[in-house]
This record gives C-alpha cells, sequence and structure tokens, in this order.
C-alpha cells in the first residue's frame, strides 16, 4: 500500500506539489491523473524517495522508500525508459539492477522472457526502439518480483502495437493481484485499465474516486433535439423537468431520456427533424474538471462541446 | 561487498573505462621509450622513466569523472537510487572501487615504466634500481597518487554532474589553476607548493629536488609525506562535500 501524506514540493516560488494526500489500495490499479505539468512525476519521484519532499511524507507499506532495504523485492518502477547507459547491454543493466538487490541472476532471464527482449538481450540498449527501452523498463521494474507498481506515463510516445502491449501487460499484472499505480494525461486511456483514479491539477487534488464515479459523475448524456417546433417543444420539456439549452434550430436536452422526448413530442404533434442521444465524452469530463488547473493554458476557447475532444499529447515529461 | 560488485558491473559493462585504462599504460609505456632510448638512457633516471605517469593520472582522473557523470547524463543513477535508496551506500562503493582500480593500475604502470625504462637504457649515469626508499617511494607512490585522485574525481564528478564542466576541472587544476597560483604576488610563489596536485607529485618526486634533466623540482613547500597528506586531506573534503550534497539534492 501508498500511503501519500500532506506531500508538498516547492521549487522556488513554483509550487509544483501542493499538500497532496491519498492511499493506493492493494490489489488494485489505480490511474494518477492529471494534465502535463500537474505534479505527476514529481510526486512519484518523491514516494520512490529521488525528490525530497518539502512537506509531507509518503510511505510504502508504512516505511519511506529510503528505508527500505531490497526496494525491489517490494516496489517497481519505470518513470523514464531512457534511464539507461546507450552503450550496456540489457543484460548487463538488469544484472546490476539484479546484484544490487541480491536477487538471483537467473530472474535476469526470466524477466527478459517475460518482456519479449530475450533475443536482443546482449545488445546495446541505445540501439533499442522506445518500445523496447519500455519493455526493458518494464523488465527492471519487474526484477524483484514486487507487490507494487508504479509506472509514469507508460505508454507515451509508444505506437498503437507498443501501447496495446503496455495496456494488455499492465492489465496482466493486475489479474495477479498486483498494486499498480499509473500516471497518464489520457482519461481514456485510464478508463480501460484503472478501477481508481487519483486526479491532480496544479499540484492539487482534485478527485480520488473508483473510475466508474468519476466517469458518471462527470460526464452527463444530453438529447439533441432538432425541430420546426422547437419553441413549443422546449416549454413542454421544460414542464416535464428537462433543462434545455438552445443552439441554433436545436437543442440540446438534459434529465429526460430520449424515450420519453420522442413520446411527449408525438403527443404533442411536434415534428422532428433529429433526434439524437449524445455521449458527453471523457476527456471532455477530463477537461472540464481540470480546466481550471492547467498550468499553461492557452487563450483559444475550449472545443466545441459536439466533437470529442481529441487529446493531443503533451510535451513528454521528465 | 555487494555494492563494490554492482559498481563494478555498471564500470565495466561500458567502453570508456577499457579506452581509459589502455591510454594510461600508453602514456606510461610511451613515456618510458623515450626516456630508455633517448642518448642510450644517458638521461634516464628512476624519477624520470615516471613522467608518462602523470598524464596517466589526468587520464584515470576522467575515468572517475565518467564513471559518475555518465551516469547522471543516461539517468542511469536514478535507476541505481531507485535500487539502493542510501545514497551514501551507493557512492562509498563507487569510491572504493575507484580507489582500488587506481591503485592498481597506478602500480602497473609504473612498476611496467620503471622496468622498460631500466631495460632499454644502456648507459644510464646511475644504475637504475629500486633500493632506497626514495627510489621505492617514486615508483610505487604512483598507487596512492591514483587512489587518492579517484576520490577527488569521483566528488568532483557529483558536485557538477556534467561530464565536460567536471573533466575541465579535473584537467585544468593540475595543469594550469595550480600554476597560476605562483602569479599572485608576494604568497604566491609560497602557497603554491602546497597546492594539492603540486603536493601530491612531491610524493613521487626526488626529496632532493634534483630530478635530473630538465625537471626540477623546488627545495620549498613540503616533505613528501605532508604533500601527500595535502592531496589526500583535499581528496576528503571534497568527498564528505559532495556526499552532503548528494544526499539533499533531488536525484
Amino acid at each position: 500500500m501508498i500511503e501519500v501524506n500532506g506531500l508538498t514540493k516547492v521549487y522556488g516560488r513554483t509550487v509544483a506539489v501542493d499538500d497532496l494526500t491519498f492511499r493506493v489500495e492493494p490489489g488494485t490499479v489505480t490511474g494518477f491523473l492529471g494534465p502535463n505539468g500537474a505534479g505527476k512525476s514529481t510526486t512519484m519521484r518523491m514516494i520512490l524517495g529521488l525528490d525530497n519532499p518539502t512537506r509531507g511524507t509518503a510511505l510504502i507499506d508504512g516505511q519511506p522508500y529510503s528505508q527500505l532495504r531490497r526496494p525491489l523485492t517490494k516496489i517497481g518502477a519505470l518513470l523514464d525508459a531512457n534511464w539507461i547507459h546507450p552503450n550496456r547491454s540489457a543484460r548487463a543493466h538488469l544484472q546490476f539492477l539484479a546484484a544490487s538487490n541480491k536477487l538471483p541472476r537467473a530472474r535476469v532471464g526470466e524477466v527478459l522472457d517475460l518482456v519479449g527482449l530475450t533475443q536482443v538481450g546482449k545488445k546495446n540498449a541505445g540501439q533499442f526502439s522506445l518500445g523496447m527501452k519500455q519493455r526493458l523498463g518494464l523488465a527492471s521494474a519487474l526484477l524483484g518480483d514486487p507487490q507494487v507498481l508504479l509506472f509514469d506515463e507508460p505508454v507515451n510516445g509508444l505506437d498503437p502495437e507498443g501501447i496495446h502491449w503496455i495496456r494488455t501487460f499492465m492489465k496482466s499484472l493486475a489479474a495477479q493481484g498486483r498494486t499498480v499505480l499509473v500516471s497518464s494525461h489520457l482519461l481514456s486511456e485510464m478508463a480501460l485499465t484503472a478501477d481508481h483514479l487519483v486526479v491532480i491539477g496544479r499540484g492539487k487534488l482534485i478527485a480520488a474516486m473508483s473510475t466508474a464515479d468519476f466517469i458518471s459523475r462527470s460526464t452527463e448524456s444530453t438529447v439533441r433535439v432538432r425541430s420546426p417546433q422547437l419553441a413549443d417543444l422546449a416549454a413542454l420539456l421544460q414542464r416535464n423537468g428537462a433543462t434545455v439549452v438552445p443552439d441554433g434550430e436545436a437543442a440540446s436536452v438534459r434529465g429526460l431520456p430520449i424515450e420519453q422526448i420522442g413520446e411527449l413530442a408525438a403527443g404533442a404533434g411536434a415534428v422532428l427533424h433529429e433526434l439524437a442521444s449524445q455521449q458527453g465524452s471523457l476527456e471532455e469530463a477530463f477537461m472540464q474538471i481540470t480546466g481550471e488547473s492547467v498550468e499553461y493554458s492557452t487563450d483559444r476557447p475550449p472545443a466545441a462541446p459536439t466533437a470529442p475532444a481529441v487529446p493531443t499529447p503533451g510535451p513528454v515529461t521528465r | 561487498m555487494t555494492l563494490i560488485n554492482v559498481e563494478r558491473i555498471k564500470l565495466f559493462t561500458t567502453r570508456s573505462p577499457y579506452w581509459c585504462l589502455a591510454l594510461i599504460l600508453v602514456a606510461a609505456v610511451g613515456f618510458a621509450l623515450i626516456f630508455g632510448l633517448a642518448e642510450q638512457g644517458r638521461e634516464a633516471t628512476v624519477f624520470l622513466s615516471q613522467i608518462g605517469l602523470q598524464l596517466g593520472l589526468s587520464v584515470f582522473m576522467v575515468l572517475a569523472v565518467l564513471a559518475v557523470t555518465t551516469e547522471y547524463r543516461f539517468g542511469t543513477i536514478r535507476t541505481t537510487f531507485l535500487a539502493v535508496p542510501q545514497r551514501v551506500r551507493t557512492l562509498v562503493a563507487k569510491t572504493v572501487l575507484l580507489v582500488v582500480l587506481g591503485a592498481v593500475v597506478g602500480l602497473i604502470a609504473a612498476f611496467l615504466a620503471f622496468f622498460l625504462t631500466k631495460t632499454l637504457a644502456t648507459f644510464p649515469e646511475e644504475p637504475l634500481v629500486l633500493e632506497t626508499g626514495e627510489q621505492w617511494r617514486m615508483v610505487a607512490g604512483h598507487a596512492a597518487l591514483f587512489a587518492i585522485g579517484a576520490i577527488i574525481a569521483v566528488a568532483v564528478g557529483i558536485l557538477v554532474r556534467q561530464s565536460a564542466g567536471a573533466i575541465a576541472i579535473v584537467l585544468l587544476w593540475p595543469l594550469l589553476i595550480e600554476s597560476l597560483i605562483q602569479l599572485i604576488p608576494n604568497i604566491g610563489p609560497d602557497i603554491q607548493p602546497w597546492m594539492p596536485f603540486t603536493a601530491g607529485a612531491k610524493f613521487v618526486s626526488p626529496t632532493d629536488g634534483g630530478a635530473g634533466g630538465m625537471f626540477n623540482i623546488g627545495q620549498s613547500g613540503p616533505t613528501a609525506v605532508q604533500g601527500l597528506l595535502v592531496f589526500l586531506a583535499t581528496g576528503i573534503v571534497l568527498w564528505v562535500i559532495s556526499l552532503i550534497v548528494l544526499n539533499r539534492r533531488d536525484a
């Protein structure tokens, strides 16, 4: 279990992580979600003892990371796939890590096999593609067969095949009952893999709840109605408890199921040119929630609500 | 021992240490050849047989600096700290490994250079032998200099973190900075012999200052042992500072 308590990191005048408190329960996959620059990486680095917190604590099974002996057997992390020496072979990279935690040498071959790098184990890691480096990073995280795993943006920059592979791999880790904390700036990605979400923006905690709750709470379905008698119809729907937001010659209706809207229109004899259910996208919800807390926001208006917002991969956080 | 083994794996699974070690031997052997063969060895002395070791020490310090700075360059220092969060243990292991490597390499290169010069020199003015303590010190003493050089280089590497900057420091410090100290009016010439590298070099220089040839080491300044202690103290002070910084700093 990971417990983060009042964790704060201040760089000069910038507060990167602001009084963050959350728990990662054992046996769950928790998505650590936030826009780029929200402080996800900094938080993970503090959990792992790489960065010293300004205030607060991060405990792994009740101990700070710096107190752990043989930490690789307790918690495995993949923060940056590029943390490898380009002229050292993948095998040698894993060998020094195994030696540092007194893990048997045979384990190196096992994890190489697990991530499918056995063929290229003797190759220098500098020749690896990003996808292969990511696999090597996973291999080092799994070296000590830890119960807790931490991944920072594991699919960032990968091609679709690589993304699929990582996603499947994470699911299999979760199925083995391991605890996984994985960060991402893509809610759609997390919706596929995470049971719980910890959402932050500008270093502050925005939400910590189950993924299902988060999605149902933050996405609303609306019905788009187009009709020549829109004004009459709108009044009728409002009398039946719906919220109607006019949008040109159409309107989006909230609070009534689509079937009932159709029946009400038929009963009133109103002509319908369009009646369509619209599911708010996850990305929209995420942007709505974190919108105020995006650090480097632009002046552009947010994407039109009808078009599902396409998440643009931001700069890779290091 | 575990962590020294870890550092050993890390050091010898990349290429640059092998190049550096080869270069040290080339430097030692190269100068030994020159002094052994020039004028059929009439110029050769025990001290002059070791001239290449000065260059060798610089190269070894570059090796030791790179052992630290490449870890920062490629992020493997963070991978290491994830595996061993007690940073002092990693720093100690790295330092011990490089100190031992330095002592062994310094010793091998020094004896190689000495025996090569001795074999090649046909008519040395004085026989090239290792009899007095001073003669032993001038050859075997390089083991101590290389070992202390490793401590200084590791500390500089940790403090600076960038290869170019750290290498510039360990190369320019002995070659340039300590000589420039001499130019400070009045006190310059007095303190210059006490500067760490100049003082350390005393340990492998003849006591009477008459090094032979064009090399003349001044009589002033520390004795051989004092010189070595100055050099060692410099290393220890820098190393302790680097440890404090390493513990406080975000990796």
